[in-house]
């Protein structure tokens, strides 16, 4: 370095290094602005005090830093000399507010400051006779809380003394910038960095908190603060005292109490169990340390165990632990920069007393920044100024992450929490509530006194012509339906049927189902559906463990199986019913009596039939006439499975409401494929079906459907379909989402779907249908607040009797409702939230239930299943989803390497998987010899004595992107004399540019940049051929870094080429099936490297490219590929950089890490060709295991 | 012992710029901090053979080089 200020500069420490960075992709914030405002009652001598702040500038050397980039290195050095006014301004009588003092100081803060410059304000303002405000700004690289506290108390000395006119020298604070050097040197030692490198191994941020999704990060932050009053700060002071908090010093053991809060607190919001948080050490180790003036906290990650059991005061002892260990492995400089990714809250305790000034009452006031990090999404502050004896707790909240609505919430839960711990520390952590618990009100408001078949039967005195079923061509009015299933009814009275008794029904869906149904009904029976697809053993389990005494069939259940029931064969025995009155009387029966035992999935091997009483299904059934609008004009299709609560939706709602069904009967064999049956005939109007079936249904043509409605219903339905369905349709459709498990009756909780709200992934399944309740409850049975997830216990109208003929499971699952008096809850297994809005979310199960096409599976029951066999051990079941569904205007993206469908040629097989990921397995083998080791490149590019007639052994190519950057400290570590080179195309981003010079710098390389006045001709010309810039880009730096090597006698040139790239420039499937080994297939790569650089084009036409004319320039300069050798994937490579390297991801650069023009050619593509020019190669990064098939999908990851 | 603890805190913690006797008050005097203590226990540790748990560090045990002396003393002779 060639200046006069280069002896004198110094390097920044790592703390000061973070800050620096956060500053310089945040320039115009004041992220690490630290302003303190002091309220001092009494008169100043306005003299003096310039005065004495002028000498405390001189004394301070912290005061005087600056910062400078140097090649793009940051330095510090402090100015020798500074001359500062303090700027006074006199306020008084104005008669201002302590709001306006508030608004202006917070306004004030926000003025960024030039890092080159100085780096505090000092503002003195006068406000009566006898009130002075000092406001007092620094930046964060310059000061930390005990700097401030050392100013304060030293500005004061020398004000009381110039006032008083008694100023002798004094002393100046240690000198920050020759206390840097010793830190590192004197305090780290091998042991510590072993600490905390197996302290941080497995360590990660907190996932959420609130269940929010959003992961923006934004520096805007909002402050919520609780004001603890002196009792309950006594209270916390006892319990830090009294307790496992307890240590040598007061303030730590508050600090515990106070951090084991904040776990606690996190754990419940957020559930994780491993909680790591930010903690701050003011690390100055010894008294010259602790009497310089300066930065030097530093942040260490504290770890913590939290699960809801756990008892409070195990927290507590566990955080005294941890916190006296990491005070025990703390060291100035011993963090490193990767530490700040475990951790996204960080926990800030400042409990400075300042003192008086001059004898005057002084109140201390910290000026909150409205920005916080980015990457935190909160601090947690807790201040204890002044000795008030009461504690001040202040969270920054990262608004990127949590609604100001919800960040509103974040007091009143913590003060629950405090409260409840202060009374008892050995609770569990889950068991105390985090919100007021509220009583609830019985939610059965409407009488139901009717049963369906009073519905139905009113429906056929009214409508006894209209069309009730529709099979093919053949019509059934309601007349018709009553008239055949009264014969039936008759028919079975006549087998004895009394009221309550079990009747399977195992039948197609068919005119017969409804008359079998309706007849069991009229006779008092209650009827068990039994798909008729069921394999024989579990149609056997379900009519032995009901006690069917009657199954009616298809004739395919045989007397041999079923020698105790009776079976109705429905076709051969249709005869005999003729003879039957077509007049019957319903058996009466109660709201509380049995209407239908429906089977689902049990875990514990063996399904369990889910009691369903009359009064159950009515309310639904009224329920959903209104929602849905159901009238005579309505018309259902019965398509999905009887054994499958969805269904009743489309058996039963229909024939109270005088509507008609269409009947799709179940296709011979095969999958069911009836919903293309009912799309194609196009005679239902609205259809009630789940997601997968939408999923079939959307990839039809529905221009002209007749769907008015889609009731969808049985799995989770995500957001992404909504805008499906709106192309799909040409007209209006309305959506609902129905959830319900069979235990609640059909549906419970439903959302209609507002078209112009926004959803996340999944669309909330909405609020409780009438007469019933769903609330979310914690582990603990707590209310859970808004957006705390917890489990979904419903309780109403609809709540099954329970499992036939199992109470024990039957109390576990439908227990009292601590809320409601008098009534059950049913646990549902299903976790939610309620969001904001008051709306119901459902985020998934508790337990190992699936669902596959919206039928509940308990993956337990596969496994006692498979484990009742001797032969195996131990069976674990889990779901394997594949089966992509994609709309036609959506673009798929693979599911193996995220190729869109859009890209030219590209197919799909029924997996989702595209030709090339296919056709790759072929001879992904043969690829293997092609790549090498790094030892290979070692060999390859070390110098050979014989030869050595050059000071460098190879040019690297380095553009300043993370590969280059990555690829130039790999082969540098290899000991190599490397010739650095970039292009600079004349859109190299300045943060870029500083990237280059930083790391060839630290790496100490020489490097030149390259340049060409065709630069934009050259892109013109890419951009017409290629519809992209960087082959433009590319040719040209082959040209000039050849050109070089020759100039300069170097006999290698590497490239930072993606091994994507060589599958887009050179590597093709014919080179590795056809080709029989690596030799050859560098020949062929080579004559197309000949052709390339002979090929006519701008480049050949605007630049010197005689040297390519003859074959031995390709002899004498080889290019060799840094990803051949190299196995690192994007995930490493970005590590590495963070950790070892002073490479910043540019701000400005978009998916490029190093140039701006690179955004034009990729908007400039897509826009001609409709996909991304970058989609083959990462396809390829993908398929070579380098990236993750999410990170080519992000543009924030590549 | 006590005067390899002495030295150890007045040359480690305070750069030799305060005499210490022995029943000085050295933490709610500020001389020594948390970190400060936490250095002298992690020195203690090393060099006198004896784990300090987490229930041990408090006032009464580390308070001064009396009571630093006391709690050594006590600790091995449990062993």
């Amino acid at each position: 370095m060639e200046s006069n200020i280069a002896h004198k500069v110094f390097n920044l420490t790592l703390s000061q290094m973070m800050m620096w960075t956060g500053q310089r992709l945040n320039p115009n914030l004041p992220l690490y602005n630290e302003t303190l405002l002091w309220d001092i009652r009494g008169a100043i001598e306005v003299l003096s005090f310039q005065k004495a702040f002028q000498k405390l500038v001189d004394l301070t050397q912290s005061l005087r830093l600056t910062f400078h980039e140097i090649d793009g290195v940051p330095m510090q050095r402090a100015e020798p000399d500074m001359k500062y006014k303090v700027e006074i301004l006199d306020w008084s009588g104005r008669g201002v507010s302590e709001e306006d003092i508030l608004n202006w100081a917070s306004q004030q803060t926000k003025k960024p400051f030039d890092l080159s410059k100085r780096l505090f304000e000092s503002i003195l303002i006068k406000i009566a006779e006898k009130r002075y405000l000092w406001y007092f700004n620094e930046h964060h690289l310059i000061t930390d809380a005990r700097t401030q506290e050392m100013l304060y108390r030293r500005l004061v000395d020398l004000y009381v003394s110039i006032k008083n006119d008694n100023f002798s020298e004094q002393q100046a604070f240690p000198e920050y910038l020759s206390l840097l050097e010793i830190g590192q040197i004197e305090f780290v030692n091998e042991n510590l960095q072993k600490y905390w490198k197996g302290k941080l191994n497995g360590l990660s941020k907190i996932s959420t908190i609130y269940g929010s999704k959003t992961k923006t990060s934004i520096t805007k932050s909002k402050r919520v603060s609780l004001k603890l009053d002196k009792k309950l700060t006594d209270k916390i002071r006892a319990l830090a005292s009294e307790t496992e908090a307890k240590t040598f010093s007061a303030d730590l053991s508050l600090l515990n109490v106070l951090a084991s809060l904040l776990f606690a607190f996190l754990h419940r919001v957020c559930g994780d169990q491993t909680i790591t948080i930010g903690s701050p050490v003011h690390n100055r180790p010894n008294k010259i340390f602790k009497e310089t003036a300066g930065l030097f906290i530093e942040i260490y990650p504290l770890t913590a165990s939290v699960i809801s059991d756990k008892k409070f005061s195990d927290l507590l002892s566990e955080l005294r632990k941890e916190t006296l260990a990491l005070l025990k492995n703390a060291a100035p400089g011993i963090s490193q920069p990767g530490w700040s990714k475990v951790y996204n809250v960080v926990i800030n305790y400042i409990n400075t007393s300042y003192g008086n000034f001059d004898g005057y009452e002084s109140h201390t006031t910290w000026i909150q920044s409205p920005n916080i990090d980015a990457n935190h999404i909160l601090r947690f502050q807790i201040l204890d100024y002044d000795e008030t004896g009461n504690l001040q707790l202040h969270f920054d909240v990262n608004q990127g992450v949590l609604s100001e609505k919800q960040t509103e919430l974040i007091p009143e839960h913590f003060l629950m929490l405090i409260k409840s711990f202060l009374e008892d520390p050995y609770q569990p952590i889950g068991q105390p509530p985090l919100s007021p618990q509220k009583e609830l009100k019985d939610p059965v408001t409407t009488i139901i006194g009717k049963s369906v078949i009073d519905l139905f039967n009113k429906q056929v005195d009214q409508r006894p012509s209209g069309r009730a079923l529709l099979i093919k061509d053949q019509e059934i009015t309601y007349a018709e339906l009553n008239l055949k299933s009264n014969q039936l009814a008759g028919y079975l009275s006549n087998l004895g049927i009394k009221k309550g008794d079990r009747i399977g029904v195992c039948l197609k869906r068919s005119p017969e189902l409804l008359m079998s149904i309706l007849a069991i009904l009229k006779s008092g029976g209650v009827y068990v559906p039994i798909a008729s697809d069921y394999p024989m053993a579990r149609i056997k389990y379900i009519t032995q463990d009901a006690q069917v005494s009657i199954l009616i069939n298809d004739g395919e259940v045989t007397n041999e199986d079923y020698s105790d029931i009776k079976l109705i064969h429905f076709s051969s025995e249709l005869d005999q019913m003729d003879g039957y009155s077509n007049q019957f009387d319903a058996i009466k029966t109660e709201p509380e009596d049995l209407v239908y035992i429906m089977y689902t999935s049990g875990s514990t091997g063996a399904p369990k039939g889910v009691m369903i009483c009359h009064e159950s299904l009515v309310n639904y059934l009224m329920w959903a006439r209104g929602e849905y609008s159901i009238d005579e004009g309505s018309v259902f299709p019965l398509f999905t499975s009887i054994a499958f609560d969805l269904t009743i939706t489309s058996l039963f709602l229909p024939l109270i409401s005088g509507s008609t069904i269409v009947i799709y009967p179940e296709q011979d064999s095969g999958t069911d494929l009836s919903i293309l049956d009912v799309i194609s005939q196009n005679q239902v109007n609205i259809i009630k079906l789940t997601p997968s079936y939408l999923a079939i249904l959307l990839n039809e043509n529905l221009e002209s459907s007749k769907i008015k409605s889609l009731i969808v219903g049985g799995e989770d339905f995500k957001s992404s379909h909504i805008k499906s369905i709106h192309t799909a349709f040409t007209h209006q459709v309305d959506i609902f989402n129905e959830y319900g498990p069979t235990e609640a009756t059909v549906g419970c909780v439903c959302l209609h779907v507002d078209d112009a709200d926004t959803y996340m992934e999944s669309i909330p399944i909405g609020k409780p249908i009438q007469n019933t309740v769903a609330i979310v409850l914690d582990e603990f049975l707590n209310q859970a607040p808004a957006n705390v997830v917890g489990q979904l216990y419903i309780s109403g109208l609809g709540l099954a009797k329970g499992y036939w003929n199992n109470p024990k499971l039957t109390n576990k699952k439908f227990v009292p409702n601590p809320f409601m008096q008098d009534h059950l809850m049913y646990k549902t297994g299903d976790m939610a939230k309620v969001n904001e809005n008051g709306v119901l979310e459902c985020l998934g199960r508790t337990d190992d239930q699936v669902k596959v096409g919206g039928i509940r599976i308990e993956l337990g029951e596969i496994e006692s299943a498979l484990n009742a066999n001797p032969k195996i051990e131990n069976a674990l079941v889990r779901l394997h989803r594949k089966v992509p569904v994609t709309t036609k205007d959506e673009i798929q993206y693979c599911n193996k390497c995220g190729l869109p469908s859009n890209y030219p040629n590209a197919k799909f097989d029924q997996n989702g998987i595209c030709h090339l990921c296919v056709s790759y397995e072929n001879y992904r083998q043969q690829t293997r010899g092609y790549f090498k080791s790094m030892l290979d490149l070692k060999k390859l590019l070390a110098p050979k004595t014989s030869t050595s007639n050059t000071s460098y052994d190879c040019i690297v190519l380095f553009s300043g992107g993370k590969d280059s950057t990555y690829a130039l400290a790999q082969i540098a570590e290899m000991g190599i004399q490397i010739l650095a080179f970039t292009l600079d195309n004349g859109y190299i981003s300045d943060q870029a540019k500083a990237n280059i010079r930083r790391v060839v710098e630290q790496l100490g390389i020489d490097h030149i940049f390259g340049e060409t006045p065709a630069m934009n001709a050259i892109f013109r010309d890419s951009l017409q051929r290629h519809c992209n810039v960087c082959n433009g880009c590319f040719k040209t730096l082959y040209t000039l870094s050849t050109k070089l090597a020759l100039e300069k006698n170097i006999p290698f040139i590497v490239t930072g080429l993606s091994r994507g790239q060589f599958f887009e420039t050179r590597l093709t499937e014919e080179l590795f099936t056809k080709t029989m080994d690596v030799a050859s297939i560098d020949d062929t790569i080579l004559s197309l490297r000949k052709a390339y650089h002979r090929t006519d084009d701008a480049v050949s036409r605007l630049m010197d490219v005689s040297m390519f004319e003859d074959d031995e320039v390709f002899d004498k300069v080889r290019f060799v590929d840094f990803y051949r050798y190299c196995d690192a994937s994007l995930e490493d490579i970005l590590s590495f950089l963070d950790e070892q390297l002073p490479w910043i991801r540019p701000s400005d650069t978009g998916r490029s890490t190093n140039c701006l023009i690179n955004d034009v050619g990729i908007y400039y593509h897509k826009k001609k060709k409709g996909y991304h020019n970058y989609a083959f190669p990462y396809s390829w990064d993908v398929r070579t295991g380098h990236k993750s098939r999410d990170e080519t999908l992000n543009p924030h990851y590549s | 012992m006590k005067k390899e603890i002495i030295n150890y805190i007045s040359r480690e913690l305070l750069n030799k710029q305060v005499h210490i006797s022995e029943s000085e008050d050295l933490f709610t005097s500020g001389l020594i901090d948390s970190l400060g203590l936490m250095r002298l226990i992690s020195f203690i540790e090393e060099n006198y053979n004896i784990r300090v748990e987490p229930v041990d560090m408090t006032i009464e045990n580390f308070g001064s080089i009396d009571a630093i002396l006391n709690y050594m003393a006590k600790e091995k002779n449990g062993e």
